[in-house]
């Protein structure tokens, strides 16, 4: 498939292909830069990790609710990933599958390391902006999307991963399922579930308050 | 049949309420360049900050200090006792 790579990713990652093709090594597919990068290339690693960074980056971000600590998660999660690369077996899934499974285990240690989730406060927290909006509109932090927020964090993990990729990700469906190893109609009945669940969640909390 | 169709109404609607209100809470929001850029230096050249394997292993160090200096207290006890033994022995 991939001949020879001969220039690093800073420089272009030009890469020559078996079919004589020229072409860089950003515009190839998963399947043929993980090829490159579970023989040891890093830049190869660099371009799956410039891919992904910013969704792995928001998934811990929500699963977390702090930007910190979603940092040092993400850090982690492409750590290990360099790590086990080599182990890496194309099952036909996602690469992003893969990535978000290192995550979720991550994310199950952090919350099992810390019995009370602590909040950190607004002063210390770098500010973060919405993608494709201008810097100068910050994420809003209104106490309705605070409330929903911490809603979502007390779902059960499964469904908070669906709702990020649903929503954060604006995946089908169709690609949810290959992500997550479930067929489609188990995502679509998932997904009615936990939002009528968090429905009714909302509900008691504006009930009590 | 009407209650049926009354009862899907309502939770179509509450479905339809909680994804404008989803939408409107999960975006995709941009990580901090400095983060992205430093992360992506790291990965590129191999290099892993010390304090992420420490991190995780710290405690593992801990217990094993702990371990160690528990062992060196119990052997020493036991050291001291028997040569009081052996003095009382002389002694007697």
């Amino acid at each position: 498939m991939i001949y020879f790579k001969h220039q690093p990713l800073k420089s272009g990652g030009i890469v020559l292909l078996a079919s004589g093709k020229v072409c860089k090594l950003l515009e190839l597919e998963d399947r043929e830069i993980l090829v490159l990068a579970s023989q040891g290339d890093q830049d190869a690693f660099g371009a799956l990790y410039e891919r992904y960074v910013e969704r792995i980056f928001n998934y811990v971000y929500y699963r977390t609710g702090n930007v910190h600590d979603a940092e040092d998660l993400t850090a982690r999660v492409f750590y290990r990933a360099l790590h086990h690369i080599q182990n890496y077996i194309d099952r036909g899934v996602p690469f992003s599958a893969w990535l978000y499974r290192i995550a979720h285990n991550l994310i199950a240690n952090w919350h099992r390391d810390r019995s009370r989730h602590q909040e950190i406060p607004l002063d210390d927290a770098p500010t973060l902006h919405y993608k494709g909006e201008p810097p100068e509109v910050a994420l809003m932090q209104g106490q309705d999307r605070d409330a929903l927020l911490r809603l979502i964090r007390h779902l059960p993990s499964e469904r908070q991963h669906l709702l990020i990729l649903k929503f954060v990700e604006q995946m089908s469906n169709a690609e949810i399922g290959q992500t997550m190893g479930r067929s489609e109609g188990a995502v679509k009945s998932l997904y009615h579930r936990t939002l009528l669940a968090l429905r009714d969640d909302l509900e008691g909390v504006n009930l009590e308050e | 049949m009407g209650m049926g169709k009354r009862y899907v109404d309502i939770s179509l609607a509450k479905i339809s309420s909680m994804e404008n209100r989803l939408s409107g809470t999960l975006k995709p929001v941009m990580p901090r360049k400095e983060f992205v850029n430093r992360l992506g230096q790291h990965i590129q050249t191999g290099y892993r900050p010390t304090f992420v394997n420490n991190v995780t292993n710290w405690h593992i160090y801990a217990l094993l200090v702990a371990g160690m200096v528990s062992i060196a207290v119990f052997l020493a006890m036991i050291v001291r006792g028997l040569l009081e033994n052996t003095n009382r022995e002389r002694t007697a």
